[in-house]
């Protein structure tokens, strides 16, 4: 999974890829791990496994086959291409890459309005050294090609 | 020259030696003291350092256990020299300690053989070693800096001990402007000490999420990707801190050179030989002491990943740049120097 997922994705989880069968693999999503993090008690509560990942463990897991399905939460799609949180082009890319299968799925949860530091930010500090930038592209457009099916 | 902090994060004094801890960077600039083989595994194994450093405390840890031994039996130093070597080896798994450790017991096994103190004869050698890879690691950042071309902006990944620095000093003396992008590299954030050591040095350094790189290469923000690397295989694989396979998965897609920065490749054929380390997930779920995920959530922490050859532009190797299938070839010029 990358992103933040709506609050709804839990329900449509249960129907199609059931707890007990699937287990969930959460990459951060940085900078909103926050978010992420508050979002995730729906699903242990729901049976899930849940575990958490580096987003620069997700190439290491798809190519390992520690995952065996990728979604991608996207705000909307402009274009033929979809709106996602900045990454969404990476795990893309890695899904086709690797042949996992990649999808789409919707969510509340807007990247670009959500709050974050002046800096890079972690667990509410910003971790940027003095005299460094930092460089946050909150959302990305990756072209609809990258997936298998949209929701 | 002066060296960057983290290019020789470690020095002795007699019969102990200081290690830079890395996992109080940036805000702390603190030496653990070493007395002991012992201590210098626990650091390694904690990653308090990592990368160069590692390579330093291990010949470090050799050093003092031959200085706290001169004029010993021969036999009695060789035993200690050996448990030396096993608990080095086996602080962390991933890593050629073992090479190096071999080095430093064939250095013992000479010395004993020829008749002389093992010690004094040890110190000699590590020394010796130490400032002739000092000078190669100094030729390899122009060889890196030869690759990048004027205006260029370099994205990396993690910290590979203050040789980025000596990479953009390189290309600064050419006359040519770099600038670096550098991900911050979860979970210890050691894209924060690379950024730390170029801004240090007055560059221009961007830090960004470790998934924000395919974004970079897209859209051309970035001309070439420079990582550092724990191991090379015979056959041109790397294996470096987890998330430099993805970051060259993207390079190859969005058209954009790959380089690493190699060492000796050691016996190891192909990179899926060598062993990923997986760490504890606390290391993940917490920092600085704080959970920040909830607590019925687990986590997975790999701490290396594999990036086949054929993702490979370039090897930086200390006898120059080739391409990653004439490596074991130009090892063979090279690794007499060694």
């Amino acid at each position: 999974m990358y992103g933040v997922p709506g609050k709804e994705f839990h329900e449509f989880l249960k129907a199609r890829y059931p707890s007990g069968q699937w287990g969930l693999w959460w990459a951060e999503s940085r900078p909103f791990e926050t978010e992420l993090s508050q979002r995730l008690n729906a699903f242990t509560a729901g049976g899930y496994e849940t575990v958490v990942i580096g987003d620069n463990m997700m190439g290491f897991c798809i190519a390992r086959k520690k995952v065996h399905a990728v979604f991608v939460f996207y705000q909307h799609v402009i274009n033929e291409h979809a709106c996602c949180q900045g990454g969404g082009l990476l795990i893309a890319v890695l899904a086709k890459k690797l042949g996992v299968t990649c999808s789409l799925y919707p969510t509340d949860f807007d990247p670009e309005k959500a709050v974050v530091g002046d800096g890079l930010c972690f667990a509410g500090g910003d971790i940027t050294p003095p005299g460094a930038k930092s460089y946050i592209p909150r959302v990305e457009r990756v072209a609809l090609s990258y997936f298998k099916e949209r929701w | 020259m002066e060296l960057p902090p983290l290019a020789w994060p470690a020095y002795d004094e007699g019969d102990v030696f200081y290690i830079l801890d890395e996992t109080r960077l940036p805000e702390e600039k603190v030496y653990i003291k070493a007395g002991s083989y012992r201590d210098a595994a626990l650091a390694i194994g904690g990653m308090q350092t990592r990368a160069f450093g590692q390579v330093l405390t291990l010949f470090y840890a050799f050093l003092i256990t031959a200085r706290q031994n001169r004029g010993g039996k021969p036999e009695k130093v060789i035993s200690l020299l050996r448990a030396a070597a096993r608990a080095l080896e086996q602080s962390r798994p991933t890593f050629a300690f073992k090479d190096l450790s071999g080095k430093v017991m064939a250095w013992a096994e000479r010395a004993r053989a020829e008749g002389k103190d093992i010690s004094s004869f040890l110190e000699g050698q590590i020394l010796a070693f130490l400032e002739h890879l000092k000078g190669l690691r100094v030729r390899r950042a122009g060889y890196a800096a030869a690759l990048i071309g004027s205006g260029d902006a370099v994205l990396t990944h993690c910290n590979v001990s203050g040789e980025m620095v000596l990479i953009g000093r390189a290309c600064r003396e050419a006359g040519k402007g770099v600038r670096f992008y550098a991900t911050e590299t979860r979970p210890y954030f050691q894209g924060r000490l690379t950024a730390w050591e170029l801004a240090g040095d007055g560059f221009d350094v961007t830090m960004v999420p470790d998934s924000a790189v395919a974004g970079l290469l897209c859209e051309h923000r970035c001309q070439l990707v420079m990582v550092g690397s724990d191991r090379v295989a015979l056959n041109g694989d790397i294996v470096n801190k987890v998330g430099t396979f993805q970051l060259a998965v993207a390079a190859r897609t969005f058209g954009v050179p790959f380089y690493a920065l190699v060492q000796e490749p050691g016996g190891v054929a192909r990179g899926e030989d060598i062993p990923v380390e997986e760490r504890d997930d606390k290391e993940l779920l917490a920092y600085r002491g704080k959970r920040v995920y909830p607590e019925d959530v687990r986590g997975y922490y790999p701490a290396f990943d594999m990036t086949p050859a054929a993702y490979i532009t370039r090897l930086i190797t200390f006898g120059g740049t080739i391409e990653p299938r004439e490596l074991p070839q130009a090892w063979q010029k090279v690794g007499k120097a060694m």
